[in-house]
Order: structure tokens, then C-alpha cells, then sequence
């Protein structure tokens, strides 16, 4: 789950948050409902150009494409050997118009525009809805920013054990990275203290106040030099 | 909105310190100790900072960092009494943060949100702005440090240098008397770690420079060297520089 938004001018990136998500669910209910295959057919292909019309990035189609062809000639081959292609067939248009509206809505949409629709929903049931809101839309936002930063954790971990030898294990994977979580999670609720993020105290006990460099040189000495001061 | 700063040329471009702004906010430390994790980490240490260019030296584990998190209220003092500009930060946490601003030295993890442009608004809407001027505002400040084009960027995928001006750019946006930097050019290369060099001297707002990079304090206005939880030297950057490397080379 990362945030997946280009930046643009299309009309779909002028649209507000709203009407889209609002039109996803109403797509996805019709199309669900829907078996006629030539219905399907023709919603599968309304949406991938409506996805042309949001401009992903080559490289995004790319990759989706390679994982639902994947999926779809899985599908489609089971359905055969089962002797139902129909309901194969109707399941792959499916998942092309569902994927192709998503994947509009996600390239159109900044994470901080779905934040404000949540927030605007949540704020009307009071002060209460209000402070939940703003604790749940940072908190969606934390999880979008963070997991590819934790995927990157959990790649150098991995490549840190190829290059010391060592066998694949979830234990020697899973313990280093939850505690680099941890001391994520920890720097990260510092820094929302420090740029004053409403409703934190006036001071947490840190994890670690004092992480050290990467480049660790010798600790201090155990007794300091008298203070100087060739000013005074 | 902050209109006076001189930008962060992305480009490199040197650009001179700055004379005008406000004056640095007087940071006042009264007896401090800090006791962290069953150790003394800040010994009964009293001292008084007003200059706008303040650098920090010291060895690993020598309380540097713990000096910084205690003007901004991050860390408060077991003993003694930390104020900026009178406001206890024990006591006033929020108000000294919105006078003093924090840079990390993992801007990874001060980058909080996904799109460098809605984590530098996120300063301004905790301070108040609606969504728009916030936005507005976070464009502007951008555009102003060199950063333009970062604006619609995922935040993961920027450089370790361009983290490390986005992250300040986040911090400056919301007019901060004083910024701490906790080591802010470790993780950079040279033309990076230049860049940042630069944008600290061009700020209007002061600076307490926490660092080994020991050229980054040559011009400041004082340089502490901090040893064992105490001051082991208070003075201009040369001769802190010199007792550093005689000391501890």
C-alpha cells in the first residue's frame, strides 16, 4: 500500500475526492450485479479508458498488467478445465473494470484529498468526531507513508543476511525488523511532538534520546575538562 | 507567511547569511540535569544562548543530542528549569515548539506524510491555516527554497539530501524563531551536505547546530563542546574547534 498518485490536470484530477470515490462504489455494486457478459464487456472497456484518460505511469500499467494477467489466464484456465469459461470470463471483466476504476481513482487522488473527505464525514457528529477524524486521517496517512519504508527495512535486512551467509528465517527477519519498527514508530511520534502536533504532551521519555551517528566513533571520556570560555 | 527568506538553491548557488530577521530567542538553562534510562545524561548544566549561529560539538553519548531535545521541549529536565524566551519547557511544550522548530537527523522519519507537499502543509494546518492557505502556503515555501518540482513527489522516493531540505522547508514554513539541527549533514554526500550548509546560513531564523562536521560551525557566532553530560568548552568556533581536535583527536 503506498500512495500511487501522479500529478496532472486531468479532468479526473480535477474532479473532487468525493464524486470519485462515490462513483467507484456505485461501479463496483453495478458491475457486481451485473452478468451480462456484454455489459461486462463494455464496462471492462468504459474503464480502461477511463484509466487512459487519468494518464498512469507506463511503468504502473506495467506492473498491474503483468499481476492481473497473471490472475485472469489462472481464472480463465480453471474455469475451462471446470466446464464453467462463462463464469470465468464474467469474473475477469470484473476484475478489469474494478482494477482500471480503482487504479483512476488512486492516480487522481492525493492521499491528503481522501484524509479531508474522512475528516469531513467524521467531523459532523461534533468535537468528538472532529479529534477522531484528524487521529484517523493522520493515521491512514502514516500507514501510506510508511510501508514502503518498512518494505526497504525489510529488503536491507534480508540483504544483510545473504551477505553474512545466512539461511532464510522468519525469526532472523521478523525480530530485527519489528524492532527497527518500533524505533520508527518512536522517532516518528517525536517528530510529530516536535512539529507540534496538537493533543501530544510537552514531553515524551524517547525510546533513544540520543540515537548515534551511523559513523559511531569512541564514546566520551569519563570525566570532562573544566570548563573554558576565552571570552571571559 | 514568511516572505524575507533567502531560498535553498537547489542548483548549489552560494548564498550569503543573513543580518536581518528577528532577534534569536534567549534560551536560558537553569541547573539542568536529565536522567535518562538510569543514567545522567545532562549534568547540572547552566547556561544562556542568544546568538543566531550556535554550534554544538561533542563526542558520541556526550548529551549533544539531549541539549537539542531540551530547547524544544522534546526532552524535559529531571533537575533545573529550560525556558526560551521565558516560556518553561516543561511546562509550555506547545508554545516553545512554535517558537522553536526540530531537524532530525533521519528526515525519513520527520517526513511524516505521503506527497512532500501535504507534509509541509501539515505544519501549517496544525498551527491553524485552513486547507487551502496551508497548501498555498506549503507551495510557496517550496517554490522559495529551490524545491518546487518536489512538490507532488511520494515522499519515499526522494534523495537523502533532498529529505534533508524538504524536511527543513517543513520546519521553516512555520516561521520558527530558532531551529535545532540534530546532526544535519551526517547521512549526505558533499554536494548535499553543501546545500544544507547553505540553506542553515541563509535562514533568518537562529540556529543551534548540533554536529560533527566540524567546518559547518567556522562561522558561527559560539560553539559548545559538550563532554560527559556537561560543557567542557564554551567560545567562538575557532578555538572550540581546535580544543575538539586536540581533545578528542
Amino acid at each position: 500500500m503506498i500512495s500511487l498518485y501522479q500529478p496532472g490536470d486531468t479532468v479526473l484530477h480535477r474532479l473532487g475526492a468525493g464524486p470519485k470515490l462515490a462513483a467507484l462504489l456505485v461501479a463496483g455494486v453495478a458491475v457486481t450485479l451485473t452478468t451480462g457478459l456484454g455489459w461486462l464487456g463494455a464496462a471492462a472497456l468504459l474503464a480502461l479508458a477511463i484509466l487512459a484518460v487519468a494518464r498512469p505511469p507506463a511503468g504502473l500499467i506495467r506492473s498491474q498488467a503483468i499481476g492481473l494477467a497473471f490472475v485472469t489466464a489462472l481464472i480463465l484456465a480453471l474455469s475451462a478445465l471446470a466446464g464453467v469459461w462463462r463464469d470465468g470470463v464474467i469474473f475477469v471483466l470484473r476484475v478489469v473494470a474494478l482494477v482500471s476504476l480503482a487504479t483512476a481513482v488512486t492516480v487522481t487522488t492525493r492521499t491528503s484529498a481522501i484524509q479531508d473527505l474522512i475528516e469531513d464525514g467524521l467531523t459532523r457528529f461534533g468535537p468528538a468526531g472532529r479529534r477522531g477524524a484528524e487521529r484517523l486521517g493522520l493515521a491512514i496517512a502514516l500507514v501510506i507513508r510508511f510501508v514502503p519504508e518498512l518494505v526497504a527495512h525489510a529488503g536491507a535486512l534480508d540483504e544483510a543476511r545473504k551477505a553474512r551467509g545466512l539461511k532464510a528465517s522468519a525469526p532472523r527477519l521478523l525480530v530485527p525488523l519489528l524492532v527497527r519498527t518500533l524505533r520508527t514508530a518512536d522517532a516518528v511520534a517525536e517528530a510529530l511532538d516536535a512539529r507540534g502536533y496538537p493533543g501530544t504532551g510537552p514531553s515524551r521519555a524517547p525510546v533513544h534520546p540520543a540515537p548515534p551517528t551511523p559513523a559511531a566513533g569512541p564514546s566520551s571520556p569519563p570525566l570532562p575538562e573544566p570548563r573554558k570560555d576565552p571570552a571571559s | 507567511m514568511h516572505t524575507k527568506g533567502r531560498g535553498m538553491p537547489a542548483d548549489g548557488a552560494p548564498d550569503a547569511p543573513s543580518e536581518s530577521g528577528r532577534p534569536p530567542p534567549i534560551v536560558h538553562f537553569d541547573a539542568v540535569s536529565v536522567d535518562l534510562g538510569g543514567a545522567t545524561v545532562i549534568r547540572d548544566l547552566t547556561l544562556t544562548l542568544r546568538e543566531r549561529r550556535i554550534g554544538v560539538l561533542g563526542l558520541n553519548g556526550s548529551g549533544k543530542s539531549t541539549l537539542g531535545r531540551l530547547v524544544n521541549g522534546l526532552v524535559t529536565p529531571t533537575r533545573g528549569q529550560v525556558t526560551v524566551d521565558g516560556l518553561d519547557t516543561a511546562r509550555e511544550g506547545a508554545a516553545v515548539r512554535r517558537t522553536v522548530g526540530f531537524v532530525f537527523q533521519a528526515p525519513e522519519n520527520q517526513i511524516v506524510l505521503p506527497i512532500v507537499g501535504e507534509d509541509v502543509a501539515l505544519g501549517l494546518k496544525m498551527r491553524g491555516h485552513g486547507r487551502k492557505a496551508a497548501e498555498a502556503g506549503a507551495r510557496a515555501a517550496l517554490e522559495r527554497f529551490g524545491l518546487g518540482a518536489l512538490h507532488d513527489r511520494s515522499s519515499h522516493t526522494l534523495s537523502g539530501g533532498q529529505r534533508q531540505l524538504v524536511a527543513l522547508a517543513a520546519v521553516l514554513v512555520t516561521e520558527p524563531a530558532l531551529v535545532v539541527f540534530d546532526e544535519p549533514t551526517t547521512q549526505l554526500d558533499l554536494r548535499n551536505r553543501n546545500t544544507v550548509a547553505r540553506a542553515i546560513a541563509a535562514m533568518d531564523a537562529a540556529a543551534l547546530v548540533i554536529t560533527h562536521d566540524l567546518p559547518l560551525v567556522a562561522d558561527f557566532d559560539r560553539c559548545l563542546v559538550m563532554a560527559d553530560g556537561g560543557l567542557a568548552f564554551d567560545g567562538p568556533p575557532g578555538p572550540a574547534v581546535a580544543f575538539y581536535r586536540e581533545r578528542y583527536a
